[in-house]
């Protein structure tokens, strides 16, 4: 899907004329928000079948709320088994924390941007000498979500396999 | 009573209440949700002029969706400056660690406090020292303070004990050289030398037990009771049905 925006992006630049080139932009940050959702929804899938289905706007909510217990119960009961000690459990806890609420926070900005796309033509593109941006935001930055997404879902991933998890 | 909805008015409200640091409000046509855009930069772990807290921004949703009865959503506005430091951070630490950092992310736990995700290729307790001496000090000349940092050591990271124990039940019986060439596929580091003294440690924890005849490993009644089973297709039961299945007897 990066791929697809990738090259949206790249006929963006090229466009000459501004409605057009609106188009173009709007398309390119809709992949690039599709990129990281369907990484991040991969994942919860791997975790709990029912979390494919969360709608868009409750993914990040999800990822807050819903990801700490299962781990955090794995994790006191391996600590009451005497099979990891108090600060791997934190450790592990700190990481899942960072990595969740920073995922959340990119898909919350990102997800915003898709609907502002989508539902808002009223609201233009500037262009900034090459820059494109949408509201404040930089075509150029999005296009890290996909990574973005996928680095923090490594780092979930690990947590959720060394606790033990399924 | 519900107050009417207009942007203007909840801009006023939110101006009586002191909340400066909302950079924009907005209507979202698609839901009619109450949108509002905070810097980054502007979060702490508490409140103080000018600057909020996770806390605050609860109690603010909480407040305009009681008052106009709309979803409020808050987007915590990342600039490119967060992008740029950890492209600046990584490239510095590469220049003066010989390009051994594999990746490098960045966490701003308020807005001088850092938290760091590393990932090393060959992670030693000697170098993971001098890069959290190297990295503090690149932070302060930033006039930023090292949190925590993660060490993602990818190809010598090794496997917890319960990603062990949850192996294990997959696998039992299992020798030590059959469970290490399984374990090395996920863990490349893993030697047979660490695996037996792990084995040993959840021996001694009264997890595991050492079958002397088939000198195999076996998990106990404890241990199985710490492994959440479950039928999902990638819970342990499922694999150890599909292992079971594929075992040449």
């Amino acid at each position: 899907m990066k791929i697809v925006g990738e090259k949206l992006e790249t006929w963006a630049q090229s466009q000459s004329n501004i409605h057009d080139k609106d188009l173009f932009v709007r398309s390119a940050f809709n992949r690039y928000y599709y990129a990281a959702f369907l990484i991040t929804r991969e994942m919860l899938g791997e975790f709990d079948a029912k979390w494919k289905h969360t709608p868009h706007r409750g993914i990040p909510e999800l990822l807050e709320k819903a990801l700490k217990p299962p781990v955090m119960h794995q994790l006191k009961k391996g600590v009451r088994n005497n099979i990891i000690g108090d600060g791997e459990m934190k450790r592990l806890q700190q990481n899942l924390q960072i990595a969740t609420s920073e995922l959340a926070k990119m898909l919350r900005q990102a997800y915003d941007l898709r609907i502002i796309t989508d539902y808002e033509p009223e609201t233009a593109i500037v262009v900034d000498e090459n820059v494109l941006l949408l509201m404040s935001y930089k075509l150029s930055s999005a296009r890290s979500w996909a990574d973005q997404a996928s680095k923090y879902c490594k780092i979930i991933r690990r947590v959720w396999k060394d606790a033990g998890l399924d | 009573m519900q107050d009417l909805i207009n942007i203007e008015g909840i801009k006023e409200y939110l101006e009586s209440q002191k909340r400066a640091f909302i950079s924009d409000v907005r209507l979202r046509p698609s839901d009619e949700s109450i949108m509002l855009y905070v810097s980054q930069h502007r979060v702490a772990s508490k409140a103080k002029p000018g600057v909020t807290s996770a806390r605050q921004l609860n109690n603010i949703k909480k407040g305009l969706a009681g008052k106009y009865s709309r979803k409020v959503e808050v987007i915590l506005v990342q600039d490119d400056a967060q992008q740029a430091l950890e492209s600046g951070f990584y490239q510095i630490l590469n220049r003066k660690f010989n390009d051994q950092i594999v990746s490098l992310y960045i966490s701003f736990r308020d807005e001088s406090v850092v938290d760091a995700f590393i990932e090393v290729s060959i992670l030693t307790g000697q170098l993971q020292c001098e890069i959290s001496e190297h990295f503090k000090t690149v932070l302060e000349d930033a006039e930023l303070r090292l949190g925590t940092i993660q060490w993602l050591s990818s190809p010598s990271e090794l496997p917890t004990l319960p990603a062990l124990l949850r192996a294990l039940k997959t696998l039992q019986p299992v020798n030590l050289y059959r469970l290490t060439i399984i374990i090395q596929k996920s863990y490349k580091s893993v030697s047979d030398k660490w695996l037996s003294h792990k084995l040993d440690q959840l021996r001694k924890k009264g997890l595991v037990i050492w079958q002397k005849d088939s000198e195999t490993y076996v998990l106990t009644d404890k241990a199985l009771g710490y492994i959440p089973a479950g039928t999902r297709r990638t819970s342990s039961d499922i694999e150890r049905a599909l292992a079971l299945g594929r075992r040449k007897w």
